[in-house]
């Protein structure tokens, strides 16, 4: 039962980040949101997810630079696995991504709801 | 008849044009050395000049340079002589307008009086410089003698030097548009390049941020249909689901909009490796099977053994899955794909043959062009979310894996076959990699098109 996890939405776009965040705590999480870069650093630093949906086109940081930091400093408490969600979908960004310690990719326009609520739980019961 | 020194003088003077490192200095040195060489065929003049006009008998530059010249400054030609009256069609000058030497008595003509040396001017010689046909510039030459003991032998070389000076200044004018143009096109080479890398990164941001509100209304539509707090009657369902539909498709066509963009402009990379085609293609039965299921349609594979190719498998992907995809849109029910292979040694074919609407052997030709939608499927592409555009990224991508996509077709209602070959992973081609492998260069761009 997923009930309980704790994912943190890391969006800028407030309708994306609204919509994600209710399309998740319908399924029973628990949802924190970061709007930008910095806000994100410092939520994962305190840590304590199941879970992290990263974008990556952000404002003041973007989210390569969040995985860099993050390689860097350790949580104070566990994160689990970081989940680009992102509309870029450049090859030497995804390669980067995964070599920063990304788990996986998800190309927002290429996935419908189901498609992504379906990948969040694959990706949660792996961890 | 020449004489010899003079002869010998003329081939001097030649050679120096001949030598000519820069020709755009050329003149600078050229000038003062014909004065050196006309005097020291024991001809005595004072000064020698060499002034060019445009066509509108504008002076374009002038060179001068005088005996025993103790002058530090370099002498600008304008100082010395009065060019107002220099061109005009004045009786002295027909002649040199037509092409002949005139020797005139009278140097205050066109000598200005401030000119030191006029008092001991009694004869000026001009000779006009022909360059493509027309008087282009003229060579003045000033003498203490008088125009009767200027010898026919002198103006004979002063001919001959004329045609070396027209020469001369021929090569200049050359270089000289040559050197313009070089600059011009590079110039014009740089303002494409950065052209180019505008509209690259325009459609690159343009496409990121036109998907983020087309997923937002997506999202929304999707939960106003699966989440609504109230139950929601057909006629609404009917109306969401259009705008769901509708809104696939708008990312559907940014999404292959922006694909053929990166294709176009050379940003895609191919990396080529030796895979087995029947891999590839079960691999996506499996993820279209769902799909099918649903419609009723029975995708298989026919299986024979068949040689690797050597191909980009992402790109080949992108292929298959286009073309199934069209496949499973335009079969009705209860249709079947099978997809089978051919080889003859040389590539591999695969074959993706459909029980569908069929194709009319006048709209096989327009298949793989941009928008080159057949009439008779715009009724299915409204509730398919097809753009127009896939065959022809396929076809695209096909040309840089070196291969060849074709469509069959018995006839409408008779079903269609779209059929590939790709070059097997022979020694020889193994050989020749770098040839069927495409390379970014290291300033990727950070916002490129997805490949969904």
């Amino acid at each position: 039962m997923e009930v309980g996890k704790k994912i943190l939405i890391v969006e800028d776009d407030q309708f994306l980040r609204e919509f994600y965040q209710e399309l998740l705590e319908g399924e029973g999480y628990h949802i924190d949101v970061a709007g930008d870069g910095e806000t994100a650093s410092q939520k994962m630093l305190e840590g304590g997810y199941n879970l992290v949906m990263l974008d990556i086109m952000l404002p003041k940081k973007d989210g390569l630079q969040i995985l860099r930091d993050h390689k860097l400093n350790p949580s104070k408490n566990p994160v689990g696995k970081i989940v680009m969600l992102t509309n870029l979908g450049q090859d030497v960004i995804i390669k980067t991504c995964f070599e920063l310690g990304a788990a996986g990719y998800l190309v927002k326009s290429a996935l419908n709801p189901d498609q992504v609520l379906q990948e969040i739980k694959t990706y949660l019961k792996a961890a | 008849m020449v004489h010899s020194d003079k002869l010998a003088a003329l081939l001097r003077l030649q050679q120096l044009v001949l030598d000519s490192e820069d020709i755009s200095a050329l003149f600078t040195t050229l000038v003062p050395q014909i004065l050196t060489e006309i005097l020291s065929t024991g001809s005595d003049y004072e000064f020698l000049s060499v002034v060019f006009v445009d066509p509108s008998n504008q002076l374009r530059k002038s060179h001068f340079a005088e005996k025993e010249g103790n002058r530090i400054e370099p002498v600008n030609a304008s100082n010395i002589f009065s060019f107002e009256g220099l061109f005009q069609e004045k009786t002295e000058w027909v002649n040199v307008l037509q092409g002949h030497i005139a020797v005139l008595p009278n140097a205050s003509l066109i000598i200005k009086p401030n000119y030191d040396r006029l008092p001991i001017l009694h004869s000026v010689t001009v000779c006009p410089i022909r360059f493509v046909k027309r008087v282009s510039g003229i060579m003045i030459l000033g003498s203490s003698r008088s125009p009767e003991q200027v010898t026919i032998d002198e103006l004979e070389l002063l001919q001959l030097i004329s045609y070396l000076i027209g020469m001369a200044f021929r090569l200049e004018d050359t270089q000289t548009s040559i050197t313009s143009t070089t600059q011009q096109i590079y110039k014009m080479n740089a303002q494409l390049h950065q052209l180019d890398k505008l509209k690259d990164d325009f459609v690159s941001v343009a496409s990121h941020e036109l998907r983020t509100p087309l997923t937002a209304i997506r999202s929304y539509a999707w939960m106003a249909l699966n989440r609504s707090d109230v139950i929601i009657t057909e006629k609404m369902k009917r109306y969401l689901g259009r705008t769901l539909i509708s809104t696939e498709r708008l990312i559907n066509l940014v999404n292959d909009m922006l694909n053929i963009s990166r294709i176009e402009s050379g940003h895609v990379e191919i990396l080529p490796q030796q895979f087995d085609m029947r891999d590839l293609i079960k691999d996506i039965i499996i993820e279209v099977e769902a799909k099918a299921k649903e419609r009723g349609i029975l995708v298989s594979m026919i299986d024979t053994p068949l040689p690797k190719v050597f191909a980009d498998p992402e790109k080949v992907r992108q292929i298959v899955m286009n073309l199934v995809g069209n496949a499973l849109k335009f079969t009705p029910p209860s249709g079947a794909i099978a997809i089978s292979f051919f080889t003859d040694g040389k590539t591999v074919d695969t074959a993706i043959k459909d029980s569908g609407v069929g194709i009319s052997p006048d709209d096989l030709v327009r298949l793989f062009k941009k928008f080159g939608r057949l009439d008779n499927s715009y009724i299915s592409s409204a509730t398919s979310g097809g753009t127009g555009l896939g065959l022809y990224i396929c076809k695209t991508l096909i040309d840089l894996l070196h291969g060849r996509i074709w469509a069959r077709s018995e006839g409408v209602g008779k079903g269609s076959s779209f059929d590939f070959s790709l070059p097997i992973a022979t020694p020889d081609v193994l050989a020749n990699a770098e040839k069927y492998t495409i390379k970014l260069g290291g300033n990727a761009k950070v916002l490129e098109p997805v490949v969904v």
